[in-house]
């Protein structure tokens, strides 16, 4: 099996040095802390107002469309990835098929911008 | 295949994705249920990479725990009754979602039956390099049409979603 | 060959996004009131694209990029079939008040032309990637295009199909899945070697049914046909007329490559790899079966106009079935002639209700009373498209059902051929019906007719004729491009 059980090793090693050190973090301020609580530190916002109502409210977010098109974009970058990691082998030819991939969504680009469907509503 | 620790990796990612799922479901608050999902999502990415698809699980992770959960969540917020009590867990719909989960189960148990135990496959390379080379060259129609689909989904989202003033008029 | 010698082939789908880019573009340019020209760009597109086809169409059969891409008979029937349709569907949106008052057109003709690209693409795949990809951009586009009146009940037909049609393409491709899982070979045409031989056979046709079965969802064939109605209704009714044909073939296409190319024996007379013991084609007989009977029975009932076509489109996905059920060549052959006539027949009446509605008069059966004297022109071309429908000659339909049940004959699925000629029966309940409003009742009120319509139906009606008449070049065409597929490489 080579260096793969040494590579998992590290990164489980990794992980339990990040865990321990949180986790280390955590019981040690509540065994060390002091604690004197009054009303006024438990309350939610210790320096603001008290809250008036759920924070689960309904709430009109305006920009859901652009995060529609980020993840239209997103998706584009990810298909995209596998070329950038073998450019150098692909040539002109692998350069020319990502540049008609690009254009075509370029125009999509063109179009969203110019119908102003990323522009936030009042 | 004794010792690879792919082999924990995935189990423990597969019991976390089914974990973070039942409590996709029973979660009373939407909120908490698209933090389980997006758990769940990562879990799965975690999946991919112990089975050697490094591509796959970065793709899972940058579009669906960075993107179609952050879509997920304003969704929640556009919805009027965040916390809600859990229509589908009554018993009329849990059975028959219970008995068609276990059918389904037992069918791919057994049709798995038929089929080489394949081994687990080491993880050596990327495989990243090869799809893009697949992409480039053997499936260039496909990588191309993809493109095509992506304009026409931007145009859906652009028009569809646009408010439209001209009409009321 | 290198890449540039076999873009060549590819010039019609290129062309074509070509067209839908440009016209998007324009459209976001332009000023509101240019904007009606638009889709004009995406006309001349599918016009060109028509033209590059039937000149390529001598070279072919090619095989294309490491078989990914293939350019033989049958997917240059499907690709004329696909640009014959984005023609008529975009010339009618630009004199559709209903579409063209949404200063939208370039929107609806750029997205109808990318998913003809995608149907075009759909018909040419020669492996499971290329396929998935290409019917995923025809029902991507279907799901806006649905939506694309932004009315009410457009939106809800838009979520329907995309949640049901989400759901079929995961069945899809769960199936190609197992399919690759046990084969290793996601190329059709390798398929078929590897599949005989395969010690997993339970397990490839398990997944090839699973396949099927997400294709079915996109066909609309019962039992999963229960979006189509609804999102049929709900629709633009030009975007219903392109929906009842357009994604249809393309789920068609698709079938009958992977069944001839992948699940065919290479010999003289192509037949399906049949294992013994694993009777999979009997699956697609009693589904095309159940899905004549429901969608004819279903039909009887309908009071509204788009319901009925509606199910009488799913009726006719049914005996397009029965071709593929035939396990034999003149079955495909027969299924493709039979998506011939059903494009004329089926366009045409959808043409002749949006006619109705655009005038004011809505869906319902009774706004076509007395077309046949309010309008005659609308009411003996409607006429013509019914008994086309039901299979009376000399119209295409009845060729269409001859070819398609000559071959379950053959075949020796006697039932399935009853089953077919009690249900044209039983068709003619609604189809009669339909024809007694046109003819036998009176109203008063004019109808008259958009700009094109006229020619536009007049032509349909025509090939209708035509095709019933003088059927044996498209049948030989059909037959050519159906033997090839499974013997050819």
């Amino acid at each position: 099996m080579g260096s793969i059980p040494l590579d998992f090793l590290r990164l489980a090693f990794w992980i339990l040095v990040v865990l321990a050190i949180t986790a280390g973090m955590l019981v040690l301020t509540h065994l060390l802390g002091p604690r004197r609580p009054d009303p006024t530190k438990s309350s939610p916002y210790e320096c603001g107002f008290p809250p008036f109502h759920d924070a689960r409210k309904r709430l009109s977010v305006r920009f859901y469309t652009i995060a529609m098109i980020f993840l239209i974009f997103d998706v584009e970058v990810a298909l995209i990835y596998p070329w950038a990691v073998v450019h150098r082998d692909m040539g002109t030819l692998g350069f020319v098929e990502i540049l008609i991939f690009l254009v075509i969504l370029f125009a999509g680009y063109i179009y969203v911008i110019l119908r102003r469907a990323v522009e936030v509503e009042r | 295949m004794k010792g690879n620790p792919a082999i924990i990796v995935f189990w423990l990612c597969a019991m976390l994705t089914l974990l973070f799922a039942v409590c996709v479901i029973v979660a009373r608050d939407l909120v908490r249920a698209v933090t389980a999902l997006l758990f769940a999502l990562l879990m799965t990415a975690g999946m991919y990479f112990a089975l050697g698809a490094d591509f796959l699980g970065a793709v899972q992770i940058v579009l669906y725990v960075g993107g179609v959960v952050v879509l997920v969540l304003f969704g929640v917020m556009l919805t009027r009754d965040v916390e809600m009590t859990v229509p589908y867990l009554g018993f009329g719909q849990f059975l028959p979602a219970l008995i068609v989960a276990g059918a389904v189960t037992w069918g791919l148990w057994h049709l798995a039956d038929f089929l080489p135990r394949k081994a687990f496959p080491p993880v050596h390379r990327s495989v990243t390099p090869i799809l893009g080379e697949l992409f480039m060259k053997k499936y260039i129609v496909a990588f191309e049409v993809a493109s095509v689909l992506l304009v026409g989904v931007l145009i859906g989202a652009a028009y569809l979603v646009r408010r439209e003033v001209r009409r009321e008029e | 060959m290198t890449i540039l010698s076999q873009i060549r082939f590819l010039i019609p789908e290129i062309i074509v996004s070509a067209g839908a880019l440009t016209a998007l573009v324009a459209n976001a340019l332009l000023e509101s009131k240019e904007r009606i020209q638009t889709p004009y760009v995406v006309l001349v597109s599918f016009a060109t694209a028509l033209l590059t086809l039937v000149i390529l169409a001598a070279d072919a059969p090619q095989k294309l990029l490491w078989g990914t891409y293939m350019f033989d008979a049958y997917a240059v029937y499907f690709k004329g079939f696909f640009l014959v349709l984005g023609t008529v569907i975009a010339l009618l949106a630009v004199h559709t008040p209903s579409i063209s008052s949404l200063q939208s057109g370039g929107e609806f003709a750029s997205l109808l032309g990318f998913s003809i690209v995608g149907a075009m693409v759909a018909a040419s795949a020669g492996d499971f990637i290329t396929m998935v990809v290409a019917v995923e951009t025809v029902s991507m586009l279907g799901y806006v295009l649905a939506g694309f009146t932004r009315t009410r009940l457009s939106r809800e037909a838009a979520v329907k199909y995309v949640l049901y049609g989400a759901f079929s393409t995961a069945i899809s491709l769960f199936g190609i899945s197992m399919i690759f899982w046990a084969t290793g070979q996601l190329e059709f045409k390798q398929l078929s070697a590897v599949v005989q031989i395969s010690p997993y056979k339970q397990f490839v046709f398990a997944g090839l049914i699973i396949f099927l079965t997400g294709l079915f969802f996109k066909a609309a064939a019962v039992p999963f046909h229960m979006w189509s109605p609804d999102v049929y209704q709900g629709s633009p009714t030009l975007v219903t007329a392109y929906f009842s044909v357009g994604p249809k073939a393309a789920a068609f296409a698709v079938i009958g490559r992977v069944l001839l190319d992948g699940f065919a024996r290479r010999t003289m007379s192509v037949d399906w790899i049949v294992p013994p013991g694993i009777d999979w084609p009997i699956v697609i007989a009693v589904i095309s079966a159940l899905t004549m009977t429901v969608g004819n029975l279903s039909a009887l009932l309908q009071k509204d106009l788009k319901r009925m076509l509606a199910y009488s489109s799913i009726a006719h996905a049914g005996y397009m079935l029965a071709g593929f059920a035939a396990k034999n060549v003149i079955g495909t052959s027969g299924v493709l002639y039979y998506l011939g006539a059903y494009l004329l027949m089926n366009l045409g009446a959808f043409f002749v209700v949006l006619a109705v509605e655009e005038t004011g008069k809505g869906t319902h059966l009774d706004s076509i009373r007395g077309l046949g004297w309010t309008s005659p022109l609308a009411g003996a071309t409607m006429a013509i498209f019914l008994l086309s429908l039901t299979g009376i000659p000399p119209f295409a339909g009845f060729v269409g059902k001859l070819v398609v049940f000559g071959a379950v004959v053959k075949s020796k699925l006697y039932w399935l051929a009853v089953l077919g000629v009690l249900n044209s029966v039983i068709s003619l309940g609604y189809y009669g019906l339909m024809l007694k409003k046109i003819y036998l009742e009176r109203s008063d009120e004019q109808v008259i007719l958009p700009r094109v319509y006229s020619p536009v139906l007049v032509a349909l009606a025509a090939l209708t004729v035509f095709l019933g008449i003088c059927f044996n070049p498209l049948i030989e065409y059909t037959a050519h491009g159906a033997k090839l597929l499974g013997v050819l490489f």
